[in-house]
């Protein structure tokens, strides 16, 4: 493990290739608006724990000692950790919007009739107040 | 509790009966109101049929909400709830469109609102003389399933669920903002955050007929059962929703954003 300070320069690089690419792509699916930022905040998170990794390598060795596994265990490891919170985010995203639309249409329902009753009662003879054009 | 239903004024009364794809049914189920409680008004509520429910009950003089999207019971059922507190009704009855419950025996859950002064009464197909005979499979998952209820809310409903009941406008205010959408045991789970939030549960005796197609198989059952019971536990540790302030919507707070 005597290689913390000399790793190569390549592994050092891509790491932080990827989370730039990660940063960018984020930022500019927000400037296109397609992607809300509220949505982008894990994504944007993600990139920043890689971009740190990249520039410290030392990191990744330390955690490497600390739980005694090796260094693609950890890779793994985070991207399991990252893909849970990814759909436990949209799983929340999910359950929002269905509590929505549920929302949205049983109002739906209720307005439709409304409308069927005010129908109704605009057909009926004599409204008080209406407009007579005879 | 329900001071609005005195008796110097008639308690103005709401039949819900949810209804998906019971065009065959529903003329018999509203005939059936019309004779025994005409002075209460019914309000279809067809969750997404694609067969001729809603015109049928709209035929027959019905009130017929009609969703644009299936919602399942609970949903149907919620909607129901809506419009009755919309329009300030002191009662509402669930009435199921299958023509499984009875008309005739609208008067005594009424009675329990009423004279009782419970906010959420539930026909018994236990209590009574008992003439609805359940298969063996069926009555010991509702058991399991009292007992579940029992648990968490410390009383015994002797059938957890039965979906013939009648709310109180406590009852229908709550039940207007949260009622339980779960594909099942959304009558169980109903009662269930009723007993929570403080309200008054009772139950009376009413016959029903026998359901004629018991589609469910036993082993099928036995899992509905389960998923009742997991679903009214977590009711257990799930927050309390806050009291209802009069006249206010719901606050969603979103992360604010920056300019």
């Amino acid at each position: 493990m005597i290689l913390a300070l000399e790793m190569p320069l390549i592994r050092r690089l891509v790491p932080m290739f990827i989370a730039l690419i990660v940063v960018v792509g984020t930022i500019e699916m927000i400037r296109r608006r397609k992607l809300r930022e509220e949505y982008a905040v894990l994504w944007l998170a993600a990139s920043a724990v890689l971009l740190v990794f990249a520039i410290f390598p030392q990191l990744v060795i330390y955690l490497q000692r600390l739980l005694k596994v090796n260094y693609l265990t950890i890779i793994v490891m985070a991207c399991f950790v990252f893909l849970g919170m990814i759909v436990m985010h949209f799983a929340t995203v999910i359950t929002r919007q269905a509590e929505q639309i549920r929302h949205i249409a049983e109002q739906m329902a209720i307005m439709r009739q409304h409308l069927k009753e005010l129908d109704a009662s605009a057909d009926a003879p004599s409204p008080p107040t209406g407009v007579e054009n005879t | 509790m329900t001071e609005a239903a005195n008796t110097n004024q008639r308690a103005r009364i709401l039949i819900l009966i949810p209804a998906y794809n019971e065009a065959d049914s529903i003329r018999g189920v509203l005939e059936d109101l019309h004779a025994h409680v005409p002075e209460a008004d019914a309000v279809v509520i067809d969750d997404g049929s694609w067969d001729e429910t809603a015109d049928v009950a709209e035929s027959m003089g019905a009130i017929v909400l009609r969703l644009p999207c299936n919602l399942g019971v609970g949903g149907a059922m919620r909607t129901g709830y809506v419009y009755a507190h919309e329009k300030g009704y002191d009662v509402a009855i669930q009435f199921d469109g299958d023509g499984q419950h009875r008309a005739d025996q609208i008067q005594q859950l009424l009675a329990g609102v009423r004279e009782g002064g419970a906010d959420l009464v539930i026909g018994s197909r236990a209590l009574g003389d008992g003439e609805y005979r359940f298969p063996l499979a069926r009555r010991i998952g509702a058991k399991l399933v009292a007992a579940t209820a029992f648990v968490v809310i410390g009383r015994w409903i002797s059938d957890p669920t039965s979906g013939f009941r009648a709310a109180s406008r406590r009852m229908i205010a709550f039940f207007a903002r949260h009622y339980p959408q779960s594909y099942l045991g959304d009558t169980v789970e109903a009662f269930v955050m009723a007993a929570r939030h403080g309200m008054s549960l009772r139950e009376v005796p009413a016959r029903m007929r026998t359901a004629e197609h018991s589609s469910i198989s036993s082993f099928r059952g036995l899992f509905h059962t389960f998923c009742i019971c997991l679903a009214v536990l977590v009711d257990r540790i799930e927050k309390k929703f806050p009291e209802i302030p009069e006249n206010s919507r719901r606050k969603k707070t979103t992360p604010d954003e920056q300019g």
